[in-house]
């Protein structure tokens, strides 16, 4: 899987596939989307970068995405618990207008714990992905 | 009293906790502490509770079931708790001395969670706090008898200790559930209140039954005493603590417990001689025959665990106070204090003498190089022989006394029973202090330690066990019926060790027939040609895990098919059953749901030929891209439906499964032939279209029928004004039901280690 043709392609696809994830992400709460496709997609587009771009031997070792997880439950899990220290129950969600008119912006801790889910479901997926395609073909 | 309750039970869990951190040099001194401080706290409530004073403490556990975690401080508990601190400080010294090294931070973690556990289990007045406790303590003797773990013997041995403890709680535990259903409560101390409407249940006797099940099985009583011998793998400080001191008599604390509810109940007492009797005369008769040291100690544990029992058979109901007979106390003492004093001294000679085994040991004369230990062995052995002078003495005659002043059918055996049993008694304690020490020849230099490297504590710690004998044997009536059980009525002889009655002549006659029995066992004994074994038990272990492992073979195959077969299958059969009741008529609106015939064919067609290809294909690569196209065909279908959420996903997820797949697939050995014969490809085949049309029949019926309640229609409604969200897919994940998202999540995140741990850990050693 090491062509010149593939090698180019990751390339120009990592970064248009990551503004797609973030898109997919930003909209999630009023249109198609959200934290887990968003994150999908951006596993997807990573992980076809690595097998075009990093040699074998090397890609069990390099991804380090292991503490997107845990950051990812510990916002996912800290959105829940602004609620409670509030005073209201676990997972609460608050919402804000930023803003006036037809500048309005919509904010509110949904988009957080989307976040959330996003950061582990990147982190996973391209964890496992890369502990089968690293390393020497055992065959 | 409710912090000073809970501070006796949590010091020494808090103590476990912080020797597991610690050196063990440190940790050995630390665990010094706990007991110290239980003793510090108890002794200063001794004497109010001996005299009658009961503390009980509510403390509210899941008040809606009727459970609560309840605790009592009375005579019978406050005893207990002395006994475990006391002696554990010993015998936190004792190991100390004896262990040395080998005495790792989890040992000490071990031997004070245990102690945490029994002092937890004497003080519960919640039946299910006791057997939480109760469990706990089984959890760590397993722990300690096999702390060498490369030992195969004191992995068997702590296997078999555990299987049988622990049957033995599950009685326990069932026992408790149906006493608390009769009684409406779980607390003991309102049970006896309650005596007659739980004695005028009919599930009164399986009630009783599981309850003394529990109890005959941690108390080591005939048919269940085989598990003591075998846990005296255990070092000597273990075997002296737990199975001779206080785990052992947990058994008779919950008999004693269950005294005053079930004390009239025409079973209990009889049940309890019985079997008392039965164990005393056999672990005896074992004891006699015994000539490894440690499993003599434990064998004649078992026959006075025997008498233990047997004494709550044989007082009358009425002088039963407060889960105690009269002489109960003396006993339990007695037996405590003698047994692991002399557990800890057989310890000191296997360190001397570089073995334990009598046959050895009778052919050498220890006494001249160990005059301090003979000395010390034979005070442990003559009050468990019953000799005059000491409290092994006294406790003997009480026992006699309730014999004699009982009233009941068979009375005659029962003393004939307690004499003899008495008379191997005094075998055995001869053997020991005897045989051990006063043989032919001079003890050769070559075996064991050298003397000058042992502590000086191996013998101390004993000594001091042995302390409250000679004084209760000098003074019997000043230590027993002032400090042990002050709220007793005691004849007037317990004042003095003197009195000639019908109980000092059986006492005589039985010291006479075991003097008797020694000189013969000394004449005729035969070491025999193989060591004693408990096969018939090991077999019966062997039967449970054999089954144990069968079924979860069965259950847990290992193997894919197996469990896809198996999950499948009760899914089908599952929808199939909620079918059964016939179809009710269509959905009105059901022509809203259904698509366009013309454009849905294509996806249709894609979706069976991936399906097909992919069972026709030989090798992995096809089959998992044609069950890709198959995914894909699937996402059509959704678009179709106007389902652009689904449609994201079913693809992302569709593609990344493949790609997994492909790279794990490269590692993988290229599949061979098929190797399944005719019948299980047939088998396997039915299966599968089984299981397809119970999926289509389920689709088409959840296509046409109308649901009860649908769930969509409302969080439409509520997804905008509650959640100020547009995308009722989005909304529904991250907050109706976010709490759903955040726990798969983790399963996710959990997912991930376990792939670090299994694969990437693996391809690191293997790098490194």
């Amino acid at each position: 899987m090491n062509s010149f043709l593939l090698r180019q392609v990751a390339r120009g696809v990592l970064p248009v596939a990551v503004l797609f994830a973030v898109s997919l992400l930003l909209r999630g709460h009023d249109a198609p989307g959200g934290g887990f496709v968003a994150g999908l997609v951006t596993a997807a587009a990573v992980v076809l970068h690595a097998l075009a771009n990093v040699a074998p031997s090397e890609r069990a070792r390099r991804p380090r995405v292991l503490g997107s997880v845990w950051l990812g439950l510990l916002v996912a899990a800290g959105t829940g618990l602004v609620a409670v220290a509030a005073g209201g129950p676990f997972l609460t969600h608050s919402h804000f207008d930023v803003g006036s008119g037809s500048a309005t912006i919509h904010l509110s801790t949904t988009l957080l714990f989307d976040v959330g889910v996003f950061l582990v479901v990147v982190g996973s997926t391209i964890t496992t992905l890369a502990a089968f395609a690293g390393g020497e073909n055992p065959r | 009293m409710q912090t000073i309750l809970i501070a006796i039970i949590a010091t020494p869990f808090v103590g476990a906790l912080a020797t597991l951190f610690l050196s063990p040099r440190w940790a050995g001194r630390i665990a010094l502490l706990p007991p110290a401080l239980v003793l510090a706290l108890a002794i200063p409530r001794w004497p109010a509770a001996a005299t009658g004073e009961t503390n009980i403490v509510t403390i509210p556990w899941f008040p809606s079931a009727g459970m609560t975690a309840n605790l009592r401080l009375d005579h019978l508990g406050a005893f207990f708790v002395l006994l475990i601190a006391g002696v554990g400080l010993g015998i936190v010294q004792y190991s100390r001395a004896y262990l040395g090294k080998k005495a790792t931070p989890r040992f000490w973690a071990a031997l004070l969670a245990f102690m945490g556990a029994m002092l937890g289990l004497v003080l519960s007045d919640s039946l299910l706090l006791l057997f939480v406790f109760w469990e706990l303590t089984t959890l760590a003797s397993f722990l300690l008898i096999g702390m060498d773990g490369q030992s195969p013997e004191a992995r068997a041995g702590a296997i078999r200790a555990f299987l049988v403890t622990g049957a033995g709680g599950l009685s326990l535990l069932a026992g408790t559930l149906v006493l608390g259903q009769i009684a409406g409560t779980y607390d003991l101390s309102s049970m006896p209140a309650r005596a007659e409407r739980i004695l005028a249940s009919p599930a009164r006797d399986v009630a009783l039954l599981l309850m003394l099940g529990g109890a005959f099985a941690k108390s080591a009583q005939v048919p269940f005493h085989f598990w003591l011998p075998g846990a005296m793998a255990a070092p000597a400080p273990v075997s002296a603590y737990l199975h001779s001191a206080t785990m052992v008599k947990a058994g008779i604390f919950l008999i004693g417990r269950l005294s005053p509810i079930f004390g009239a109940s025409p079973a209990f007492q009889p049940l309890l001689l019985t079997v008392g009797l039965t164990t005393f005369l056999v672990g005896g008769w074992d004891a006699v025959r015994a000539w490894d040291l440690k499993k003599l100690l434990a064998h004649s544990t078992v026959a006075n665990l025997g008498v233990l029992t047997a004494l709550y058979g044989v007082s009358p109901p009425a002088e039963v106070h407060g889960g105690i007979v009269r002489g109960e106390l003396l006993a339990i003492t007695n037996h405590a204090l003698y047994k692991s004093a002399l557990f800890l001294l057989v310890g000191w000679m296997e360190k001397v003498s570089g073995t334990r085994d009598l046959s050895i040991l009778r052919e050498e004369r220890w006494f001249q190089r160990e005059p301090v230990a003979g000395v010390l062995i034979g005070i442990g052995a003559i009050s468990m022989g019953g000799f005059p002078f000491l409290l092994g003495f006294m406790s003997k005659e009480v026992f006699l006394e309730a014999l004699l002043e009982a009233r009941f059918p068979g009375v005659v055996a029962a003393v004939a029973a307690a004499v003899v049993g008495g008379a191997m008694a005094v075998v055995y304690a001869l053997k020991l202090c005897v045989s051990t020490f006063w043989g032919p020849k001079l003890p050769p230099d070559s075996r064991g330690y050298r003397r000058a490297s042992l502590s000086r504590w191996l013998l101390v710690v004993p000594a001091v066990f042995l302390l409250p004998h000679v004084i209760g044997g000098i003074a019997p009536g000043w230590f027993i019926g002032s400090v042990l059980e002050p709220g007793t009525h005691w004849p007037a002889w317990i004042a003095v060790w003197h009195h000639i009655d019908g109980i000092f002549l059986l006492s005589v006659s039985t010291l006479a027939l075991g003097v008797g029995g020694y000189l013969l066992w000394r004449r005729y004994a035969e070491v025999p040609s193989q060591p004693e074994t408990q096969i018939a038990f090991d077999r019966l272990a062997s039967t449970v895990l054999g089954a144990s492992s069968w079924f979860t073979r069965a259950a847990q195959a290992g193997g894919h098919p197996r469990y896809l077969v198996v999950m499948l299958v009760f899914a089908a059969a599952a929808a199939a059953a909620a079918m059964r009741g016939g179809s009710p008529p269509p959905r009105p609106g059901a022509e809203a749901w259904s698509v366009d015939l013309a454009a849905a064919s294509l996806p249709a067609a894609i979706v069976a030929a991936g399906a097909v290809l992919a069972v026709l294909m030989q090798d992995r690569v096809s089959k998992v891209v044609l069950m890709a196209a198959a995914g894909y065909g699937l996402a059509v279908f959704y678009v179709l439906f106007r389902a652009p959420d689904l449609v994201l996903t079913q693809i992302l997820v569709e593609t990344i499964s493949l790609l997994l797949l492909l790279l794990v697939f490269q590692r993988l050995p290229r599949l061979g032939a098929d190797e399944r014969s005719r019948g299980q490809r047939a088998m396997h085949g039915l299966f599968a279209a089984a299981l397809g049309l119970g999926i289509a029949i389920l689709a088409w019926a959840s296509g046409i029928h109308p649901a009860a309640r649908p769930a969509g229609a409302e969080q439409l409604a509520l997804s905008l004004p509650e959640a100020k969200g547009r995308n009722v897919v989005n909304v529904i994940l991250v907050d109706f039901r976010g709490a759903d998202t955040l726990g798969e999540i983790t399963v996710l995140a959990i997912a991930a280690i376990g792939v670090v741990a299994l694969r990437v850990g693996r391809a690191r050693r293997e790098g490194a």
